[in-house]
């Protein structure tokens, strides 16, 4: 043992510049920063009611001695002897000396209290060294001889006496021990209020109750003027003389005051079984304090707390026999020996716990399995360490842990099966040095074997837990070994996917814990996948539970967000049940969205869009179930140019049908009127597109579209250049699709092709050809309507078309009268009351006309009539008839011209 | 009630200036009702781990720089007063933030008499001073009621015993601490001051810090333990002139002298450059903090000096209630040449290079050389001066000029 030595005290030389307290020398090996934190020790004020000016024999006699143990942060054990010199080299009072002795290696040979008067320490410097030029360093010491004032007898007799007030010190001790050991959490110091003489007997009582490495933990010194000024844990400072307070508070509140000279002292809330031993140790029977401190100090157990009643508990235990220990002692002992054991100590607690270990499976709690593990595997893992080969420890250790497990998780219902599981996760974390043999065992075959056929039963508590355990071991085994277990590699009928086969069944069956699992697994979604998969493949035959999986899968992605989601569609879509499962809850999404095109559009983008296999695969099955559900007739211009450009984008291959429907729902949602240039180029690429996969959709509205724009712009053309005639325009079409229209579009594309048509008309030749292509016999009716309005707004507003008119040297009366030829031509077809109507209709709008443009009609038509070849008279006499009454209706209206002037 | 507003104060104890508004507080509340917790910050400060009153942080939301009166306890919800400085968590003199705070240094080298000094110059501010200047000297907390009774008061007053050696700061966490007062000062009287005014004119904070004198033989140490001094308002410096080689020799033989200690010089040059390198003053700059160099012991050389010479007469400040300039300059100018004539030019020409205003003193707070120990009689003498020298270049106490 070396030990370096340093002397503090006011002197005229030291290892500082001048004179005065300093360190006078130290030994070699002292680093400067230890000598700060040494010096801040080094401090002795006396009690201010012993003589301020003290002959060296009241030195000597009455001046306590501050016998302090501490240590250093570089983790070096420290003693200080303390004693008060008087004056100092310039004669001045309040000197004192300190010896500080430095251990190199932590005291284990002794209790620092028992170097207490020993020899070994300096009281002050000699005359020489106190006028010594050159400071010479101190020696280092390689032996010590211990005091012959601490024993233990000399403590029983101490405590077997009584303090100030009468009472036995013995008595009062216990309390001191709780306190100590409260002092851990509580952080309350101990102080000890009596004689000077006392405090190194209370200091050694409580150090030598416990083993050394224990004792020589806590910090003490046997005398403080004022222990607030110290870090102390025990403290020794007289009442009287003190600079303490004792104060009330100080004594409930901030430190643990055991004033023996008043009796007045803290209470401690705890009552140790360890304070009662050393209580009984030390004042009735040794042996039964001895044997204990033997027994702690086989552990590893250095800082003194509340644990030390679990020691008493294990020592209890290889005393007496796990049996004669009650449930919460045994899981106390057990802990501490987890804890703290040594491989010696392990296997003697071994040796006792082994005979029962079996009958306590079947007994466990969470709380004894997991003590009890610990225990086992620990002791397992030292002697496989020590031995290099597997060993009985390792076997009982499995074989406990998995009986305590299925003994909780078959038979203790109440236990949760999260704690089970986090137990079970703990033990293998504590495993992870031989993480492959805990998988290995975890998912041996006889195991899981037996596991299968206990889940024939049916109860989903076993296979939530066992499913979710042996996931979660999987799980960690490829982390550790970094590797992905690929399942294919199992074949169907191994162990392994016979267990997650039985799991699967019974937890389809289950929503409660078939949710309970699939959360236990969104922390791997290539797990979470698998096994949904598995609980599809289950359900398949049966569709409300293969429904019900989906919607699950459906109500994790809305759960998890986006990126998760992908994640896991991508784990499952590898297989074809599992695209069935995606597209089975891409259905059940679409029925249940209140926006079926946002959620297909949003579909597209989350999933087609980010898995090209699926989407080749599924896209068009998608797009037909949406057009089937989709709750409107007809697809928005907007929603069609998405669906197409993504089409387009991705290189997507419809189905026909699909094509088709797609189209036609499109197109029925078009205006028959002339479309902005975007739809116009839409309405030409889908045009160009039907053609080239020769898709018929009927009516062909982009068709009768088509036509109406090139009519129009045919018009538009015609009114620029003052051309007429319409033998440009490929009529036959329209007559082909307009059959198969309804009513409604029927009349738009009527008025829409007949207002730009009738204006270019030139003879009643056209004015048939008008009728050939575009008039359909379910709406003749409609059709004359149509077109007599036309007429009649050409006829009766000629400024319309002022412009093009005059450009074309005719007018709308002109196309009116070419109409009445037309109609005295066909009157053989048409109706008698068609005919009335028209003739009507134009003396009507005839009559408003001035005398001289009805002369010129009349001049028109008799020449017209005159041309025709046949049914001339019949044609002379209804115009005839007509012109009557437009000359018969101007005078009337002359006269009213004039009677309302 | 000062009139000078102020905006930052200095913790007495760790010297962090900090805001008015830079606060704790220590919850006061019955421990049954918050219990005690440890406080990191004054262990690492002080280096003892005690359990205390819960710190409570300030949340006053007022932006104005404005010392916080009161806190609540967010545990307990108990009203406190207790202010802490936010560094070092000591408690905050009532007074801080509200009065003008003056921290004196006494320091000197090892047996220059610093402690007797302290301990008669308190006496004397409290009952003659006092009288004098209208003014009163209050100690601020139980603790240095507590110090100054035991460590200064009953060994000089009441037994009539030298001091005991001062404990190195290094080893006693108590020596760091000061000695604080209030220094009240009322309205001067009607009546040329025969009747005295009651009302309160204006009030200080005075720190005054005793020193071991080993703590001053290095400046690392300095550094450490003596912050005080670079945040002092004012230094006395105490020399004990019988440390003087020229001093030694001249007294006659057989007279009793010190041990031999740090070289004066030495002490003021460490001192000079702990208060450059802390405030960052370059050296063509001088130090504005005054210093006042005090010779103690002056009864012990009175066989050097000529009996008629000003320093033996007694102070004329005491007796006029005011600062006598022309006493003060006799003294100043005298004591500057005793200096110089024992050798301390050397020592007279560091002081004028690096504090700009400083002053020499004569002064023995025993009055007589103390045998075994045990002090025959106690005759204070000229103890004020250096005091109220410093309390009047603070403005403090009004002057009168030589007639």
């Amino acid at each position: 043992m070396k030990v370096q030595q340093l002397f503090y005290t006011s002197c005229r030389k030291g290892l500082s510049l001048g004179a005065g307290f300093q360190t006078y020398s130290m030994s070699e090996g002292i680093s400067e920063e230890e000598k700060v934190e040494i010096e801040g020790h080094c401090v002795y004020i006396p009690p201010d009611n012993l003589p301020t000016q003290p002959t060296k024999k009241e030195v000597e006699e009455l001046f306590p001695t501050a016998f302090s143990f501490f240590r250093l942060k570089t983790g070096r054990q420290c003693i200080c002897q303390a004693k008060y010199t008087g004056k100092d080299y310039s004669g001045r009072y309040g000197n004192y000396f300190c010896h500080v002795l430095v251990f190199e290696e932590d005291i284990d040979s002794f209790y620092s209290i028992q170097l207490f008067g020993s020899s070994v320490f300096r009281d002050c410097l000699t005359e020489e060294e106190e006028n010594s030029e050159n400071i010479m360093p101190l020696s280092t010491l390689n032996d010590i001889s211990l005091g012959d004032i601490i024993t233990l007898d000399s403590i029983g007799e101490f405590l077997k006496g009584n303090c100030e007030i009468g009472e036995k010190r013995s008595k009062l001790f216990k309390n001191v021990v709780n306190a100590l050991i409260d002092y851990n959490e509580k952080k309350r110091r101990i102080i000890f209020g009596d004689s000077y003489k006392s405090g190194a007997f209370w200091v050694a009582s409580i150090q030598m109750s416990m083993p050394r490495k224990l004792a020589n933990n806590i910090s003490f010194t046997t005398y403080a003027y004022n222990p607030e000024n110290t870090n102390y844990i025990l403290c020794a400072s007289p009442k009287k003389g003190s600079g303490f307070a004792f104060s009330e508070v100080q004594r409930e509140y901030q430190y643990y005051i055991f004033d023996f000279s008043s009796g007045v002292s803290s209470s401690v809330d705890n009552d140790y079984k360890f304070s009662k031993l050393a209580q009984v140790g030390f004042t009735i029977s040794k042996e039964s304090l001895l044997p204990f401190i033997t027994f702690i100090d086989k552990f590893n157990y250095i800082e003194l707390n509340r644990e030390i009643d679990d020691c008493i508990y294990l020592y209890n235990m290889v005393k007496k026999g796990v049996e004669k220990v009650d449930y919460r002692s045994t899981i106390s002992g057990i802990n501490f020996a987890n804890n703290y054991a040594s491989t010696e100590t392990l296997e003697l607690i071994f040796n006792q716990v082994e005979p029962v270990l079996d009958k306590m499976s079947n007994e466990v709690d969470l709380k004894l399995t997991e003590a009890i593990s610990r225990f086992l595997f620990k002791i397992a893992r030292i002697s496989e360490k020590n031995k290099g080969i597997e060993n009985n420890y390792m076997k009982k250790a499995y074989d406990f842990f998995f009986n305590s497990i299925f003994h909780m998780v078959i038979d203790l219902e109440d236990i949760e099966i999260d704690n089970i599981i986090k137990l079970h996760n703990k033990i293998r974390d504590l495993n992870n040095e031989s993480l492959n043999e805990f998988i290995r065992r975890s998912i041996g075959p006889d195991r899981l074997e037996d596991l299968a056929v206990h889940l024939r039963g049916g109860k989903v508590r076993h296979a939530e837990f066992y499913l979710i355990a042996t996931l979660s071991n999987f799980m960690v085994y490829e982390k550790a070994a970094n590797i992905n277990v690929n399942w294919d590699e199992y074949g169907k009928d191994s162990p392994i996917m016979k267990f997650i086969d039985a799991c699967t069944t019974v937890l389809i069956n289950s929503q409660e814990g078939l949710d309970y699992v699939l959360r236990a697994l969104y922390k791997n979604q290539r797990y979470f996948a698998f096994i949904i998969v598995k609980c599809y493949e289950h359900a398949n035959a049966n569709k409300g539970l293969s429904d019900n999986i989906a919607a699950t899968l459906m109500k994790s992605f809305d759960e998890k967000g986006s990126l998760w989601t992908l994640e896991v569609r991508r784990c499952i879509e590898k297989t074809e049940l599992g695209r069935d499962l995606l597209f089975s809850e891409y259905y059940i999404g679409l029925k249940s969205s209140e926006n079926k095109m946002e959620y297909f559009k949003d579909y597209c983008q989350e999933a087609f869009s980010k898995m090209s296999e699926y989407r080749i695969r599924c896209f068009s099955d998608a797009l037909r179930q949406l057009l089937f559900i989709y709750g409107k007739k007809f697809i928005a211009y907007s929603d069609y140019t998405y669906i197409f450009q993504y089409l387009s984008d991705n290189s997507i291959k419809l189905d026909f049908t699909v094509v088709e429907k797609f189209i036609q729902m499109f197109e029925a949602g078009l205006d028959i009127q002339y479309p902005d240039e975007k739809l116009g180029e839409s309405i030409y690429q889908l045009l160009k597109y039907k053609k080239a996969k020769k898709i018929e959709i009927k009516p062909d509205i982009v068709k009768l579209i088509s036509l109406g724009m090139e009519i129009e712009d045919l018009f538009y053309e015609a009114r620029e250049e003052g051309t007429r005639g319409i033998h440009d325009i490929d009529l036959k079409y329209a007559y082909i699709e307009l059959k198969q229209v309804n009513e409604q579009t029927y009349k738009q594309v009527l008025n829409w092709y007949l207002s730009n048509l009738c204006p270019m008309l030139t003879s009643q030749i056209e004015h048939g050809r008008m009728k050939q292509y575009l008039w359909v016999e379910k709406y003749s009716d409609m059709y004359f309507e149509e077109y007599l309005t036309v007429i009649r707004d050409l006829a009766d507003d000629e400024y319309m078309h002022n412009d093009y008119f005059r450009k074309c040297k005719i007018n709308g009366v002109k196309i009116l009268l070419d109409f009445l030829l037309y109609v005295f031509k066909s009157s053989d077809d048409l109706s008698e009351e068609l005919i009335i109507k028209v003739k009507r209709q134009s003396v009507l709008l005839l009559s408003d006309k001035s005398e001289q443009r009805v002369k010129a009609c009349d001049e028109y038509m008799s020449k017209k009539i005159s041309g025709m070849t046949r049914n001339k008279i019949r044609m002379r006499e209804d115009w005839e008839d007509i012109y009557e009454k437009i000359i018969k209706s101007s005078k009337i209206s002359v006269f009213k011209k004039i009677f309302r002037q | 009630m000062s009139l000078i507003k102020k905006s930052k104060y200095i913790c007495p104890f760790c010297f962090t200036e900090h805001k008015l508004n830079e606060v704790e507080f220590r919850c006061s509340s019955d421990p049954k009702k918050c219990a005690y917790e440890k406080d990191d910050k004054f262990t690492d400060m002080f280096g003892v781990e005690q359990l205390k009153g819960r710190v409570i942080k300030n949340m006053s939301e007022d932006e104005k720089n404005v010392m916080p009166k009161e806190a609540f306890c967010p545990k307990c919800g108990g009203k406190t007063t207790v202010r802490l400085c936010p560094t070092c968590h000591s408690e905050l003199p009532y007074t801080v933030g509200e009065y003008e705070d003056l921290i004196f240094a006494v320091i000197g080298a090892k047996e220059a008499g610093k402690s007797h000094y302290i301990s008669v110059l308190i006496d004397k501010i409290m009952n003659e001073i006092g009288t004098a200047f209208n003014c009163s000297l209050q100690p601020i907390n139980d603790e240095t009621i507590k110090r100054y009774r035991n460590d200064f008061y009953y060994p000089v007053f009441r037994k009539n015993e030298v001091i005991r050696v001062t404990r190195s700061a290094r080893t006693d966490s108590s020596v760091r601490k000061p000695l604080i007062y209030t220094l009240t000062f009322k309205e001067d009287g009607i009546l040329g001051g025969l009747l005295k005014s009651k009302k309160i004119n204006n009030v200080v904070t005075v720190a005054f810090f005793d020193t071991a004198g080993e703590d001053l033989n290095e400046e690392d140490v300095m550094q450490t333990v003596n912050k005080y001094i670079y945040n002092s308002s004012g230094i006395i410096f105490l020399l004990d002139p019988l440390q003087l080689p020229e001093v030694r020799e001249g007294l006659p033989v057989g007279t009793p002298l010190p041990e031999q200690n740090t070289e004066m010089e030495d002490l003021l040059a460490r001192t000079a450059n702990l208060i450059r390198k802390a405030k960052g003053i370059n050296m063509n700059k001088l130090i504005e903090i005054p210093v006042a160099v005090a010779f103690s012991k002056m009864d012990a050389v009175a066989a050097l000096m000529d009996p008629s010479s000003c320093i033996n007469y007694p102070s004329k400040h005491v007796k006029q209630g005011k600062f006598d300039l022309g006493d003060f300059e006799d003294v100043n100018g005298f004591m500057e040449s005793l200096v110089r004539s024992w050798g301390g030019e050397n020592f007279a020409n560091q002081l004028s290079a690096n504090f700009k205003e400083h002053a020499y003193f004569g002064i023995t707070a025993l009055g007589c050389n103390p045998e075994s120990n045990k002090i025959g009689k106690l005759r204070p003498h000229r103890v004020e001066d250096p005091f109220l020298w410093l309390l009047w270049k603070r403005k403090l106490i009004k002057s009168e000029k030589r007639k």
